[in-house]
């Protein structure tokens, strides 16, 4: 970990303020708090941060509005804190170009544990700067609805999936035709590269091919590139 | 069977009917009953005058020629006869005797008023008993004959003394046949009663259809409080009931929005604090003491999260959707895999269901929650019947008392079990589940299993919301 990692705390309540940035020194990063968003542009303009903490309800502009701006001329990672945890606010959260989010009340090893899991991403993987702004993701006679987070089907069937087979069918869909690796696909999904012995992500491709009607013994929609990974190999059509 | 009929409208139709009918009846009673004395006293004024008239020829004959004479009269209806013995006089009976009173006093009218004349009713068993006496030919037959007529054909025998005391005797019906009831008034009446017939069962109609649609208003009432309002159309009093019951249904959304903005601003509100807390046992130097802090606040925040979930309106705001059932718990199966816990499935149900899938998922949680929590272990059992699906989710745990297995569903309440152990859990988990069964037209019990442990049944309609 980066001991300077600069991470700026946007929270209209001072005292959490004050909390948040004495827990985030005390686990070895620099922090900055200010209340809203005013202030955030001018800290912004004022130095360069590597992490933002975003409130979501802020007096003035709110924390979706906020995120959305910054996105147009920054590529800086954002959580976002979202008070009411309810699916559609952290769906627009997501949508809005955060890299994550986390319902308040929040548990402080759980935001440090994202903090360090989205830097990581951060760095290692190319990003697209364009926020992934999808609502439904066609492919193979399937539509992935991202705001309830499940599949139907051509005839109109909702299929739910588990919690890790959607993020992992999230990130296969953003890269179509496009090798990732099962530490890609780990740091993905999961937010921390995989261990070797793990066989997770393979257990995880053989159980949504299966949800998803693929010939596992010889799959279309998921295919196998040996030595490397796997990959997407339908057309995918997207609708914002 | 029932006599009185069970739906308003079926007594209304019986109360309307069997009035007009009996109306009816005594309508008809009392106007055959005038046109029978109407004919009555016709027919019996032409008797009268036509027993007048040979009373006086008789009177002005010699009594030898009377009999040659009476014979030439003798013909039906009026039989004449010389030879019949004194008649007594029948007690007067005054008005239930209307219309013999009224013969006899046409019979004077027509003779004077110093004749001797009796009249008795020829259907008196005096008048038949007395007859075989005398068995001639017109007498033997004319007692019999009238008294099996009867009445209506109601029939006299008339005794006139003559100047020199002889006694002429005559025996005459009203024509029965005139006062028969004419097919005319019947085919009137029958018309009358089924035209009033079609009309009271619109009318009825009329009238009962606003109360069924208060019926049906109030039912959904029961489902979603934000139904759109009644119609306040119709007569005055149809529009005075819709336009209460909606107001009744205003102020119960408005009492219940209230209630929900209240508990959910201070759920709401309370998550400022709960993350300060947090972060300040964070801060605390006593590794023991920090765990605890940390435990009491996840409580809290696990109520305050089940509260905002509670408050929810779960049937408003997501779509009924036809849903694959296997693939839900399946989904289920991944994510509590992941958590490092496992639950059993037995049965299947390949037919899509008709749900709303986010709040069944929700619903199944809670449930698989509870049995992994107090049961140990839980299994799903699936049993699709032909109209409903039934899915049992059975554990292992201790159960619980027979009084607590419908209060396990009221908001916070904490069984035995619960509240003996450190279970966690917000006291909200059941409620939520079996109002997302109700809002899907199914239900949500608990009982105890045969052996050990506990029981929810979940019961879901497999066709419509």
């Amino acid at each position: 970990m980066d001991p300077q990692d600069h991470v700026l705390v946007v929270d209209d309540d001072a005292e959490i303020r004050t909390l948040l940035c004495d827990y985030l020194r005390r686990n070895g990063y620099r922090a900055s708090a200010v209340a809203d968003g005013k202030a955030m542009w001018a800290a912004l303009a004022r130095a360069k941060y590597d992490l933002i903490v975003l409130d979501v309800m802020l007096p003035g502009e709110d924390g979706l509005t906020l995120c959305g701006k910054l996105r147009v001329e920054s590529d800086t990672p954002v959580i976002m804190l979202t008070a009411r945890g309810e699916e559609t606010d952290r769906i627009v959260g997501l949508e809005m170009g955060a890299d994550d989010y986390l319902a308040k009340p929040f548990s402080p090893r759980e935001l440090l544990a994202r903090i360090k899991s989205v830097l990581r991403r951060y760095r290692t993987l190319p990003r697209n700067l364009k926020a992934d702004t999808a609502r439904r993701v066609r492919f193979a006679g399937w539509t992935l609805d991202t705001i309830a987070r499940h599949l139907v089907s051509a005839d109109g069937v909702v299929t739910p999936l588990g919690g890790s087979e959607y993020q992992l069918l999230r990130v296969l869909l953003s890269h179509p035709n496009q090798v990732l690796t099962r530490d890609q696909l780990m740091l993905l999904t999961k937010g921390h590269e995989n261990d070797p012995l793990d066989r997770s992500i393979d257990l995880q491709v053989s159980r949504l091919r299966h949800r998803l009607g693929d010939d596992l013994a010889d799959p279309t929609i998921i295919k196998t590139v040996r030595g490397q990974g796997y990959v997407l190999s339908v057309p995918v059509e997207v609708e914002h | 069977m029932r006599l009185v009929p069970t739906s308003l409208f079926g007594r209304l139709v019986l109360v309307l009917l069997g009035g007009l009918l009996l109306a009816q009846l005594a309508t008809a009673y009392i106007n055959l009953a005038e046109r029978g004395q109407l004919l009555y006293r016709a027919g019996g004024m032409r008797l009268a005058q036509q027993i007048a008239d040979i009373v006086k020829l008789l009177d002005a004959l010699p009594a030898a020629e009377r009999r040659k004479i009476a014979s030439v009269f003798n013909a039906p209806p009026l039989v004449v006869s010389l030879d019949r013995p004194p008649l007594r006089e029948e007690g007067t009976g005054a008005d239930s005797d209307f219309p013999r009173s009224m013969f006899s006093r046409v019979l004077r009218y027509a003779l004077g008023d110093d004749a001797k004349i009796v009249v008795v009713h020829a259907t008196g068993g005096r008048e038949v008993a007395g007859a075989p006496e005398r068995p001639g030919p017109p007498w033997g037959m004319m007692p019999h004959r009238m008294a099996g007529a009867g009445p209506p054909g109601a029939s006299f025998l008339v005794q006139v003394a003559l100047r020199d005391g002889a006694l002429v005797t005559f025996a005459s019906e009203v024509s029965p046949q005139e006062s028969a009831v004419p097919w005319r008034v019947a085919l009137t009446l029958v018309i009358l009663l089924a035209t009033v017939v079609l009309l009271s069962l619109i009318a009825v109609r009329w009238v009962t259809g606003p109360l069924s649609a208060l019926a049906r208003a109030a039912e959904e009432l029961g489902e979603n409080l934000d139904h759109p309002p009644m119609a306040e159309t119709g007569p005055a009093e149809v529009r005075r009931a819709a336009k209460a019951f909606n107001t009744m249904q205003q102020r119960l959304a408005r009492y219940l929005s209230d209630r929900t903005r209240i508990l959910t601003a201070m759920s709401h509100d309370l998550k400022t604090p709960i993350t300060r807390m947090r972060l300040r046992a964070e801060a605390l130097e006593d590794e023991s003491l920090r765990g605890k802090f940390v435990h009491d606040l996840e409580e809290m925040q696990a109520m305050v999260t089940q509260t905002l979930e509670f408050m929810r309106d779960t049937s408003a705001a997501e779509p009924v959707q036809r849903v694959d059932l296997m693939a839900l718990i399946e989904s289920l199966r991944t994510d509590y895999a992941d958590m490092g816990k496992n639950f059993d499935v037995h049965g299947a149900c390949a037919e899509p269901l008709p749900a709303r899938p986010l709040a069944l998922r929700r619903c199944l949680a809670n449930l698989l929650d509870n049995a992994i929590r107090y049961g140990e272990r839980a299994t799903i059992e699936i049993e699709p019947g032909p109209r409903q699906l039934v899915l049992r989710v059975l554990d292992e745990g201790p159960g619980m008392a027979a009084e607590e297995l419908e209060r396990a569903f009221e908001p916070f309440f904490r069984g035995e079990a619960s509240r003996s152990r450190e279970t966690g859990g917000s006291g909200l988990g059941l409620g939520i589940a079996r109002n997302i069964a109700r809002a899907h037209g199914g239900d949500l019990t608990l009982q105890n299993r045969a052996g050990r442990g506990l029981v929810a049944t979940l019961t879901l309609p497999r066709a419509g919301g």
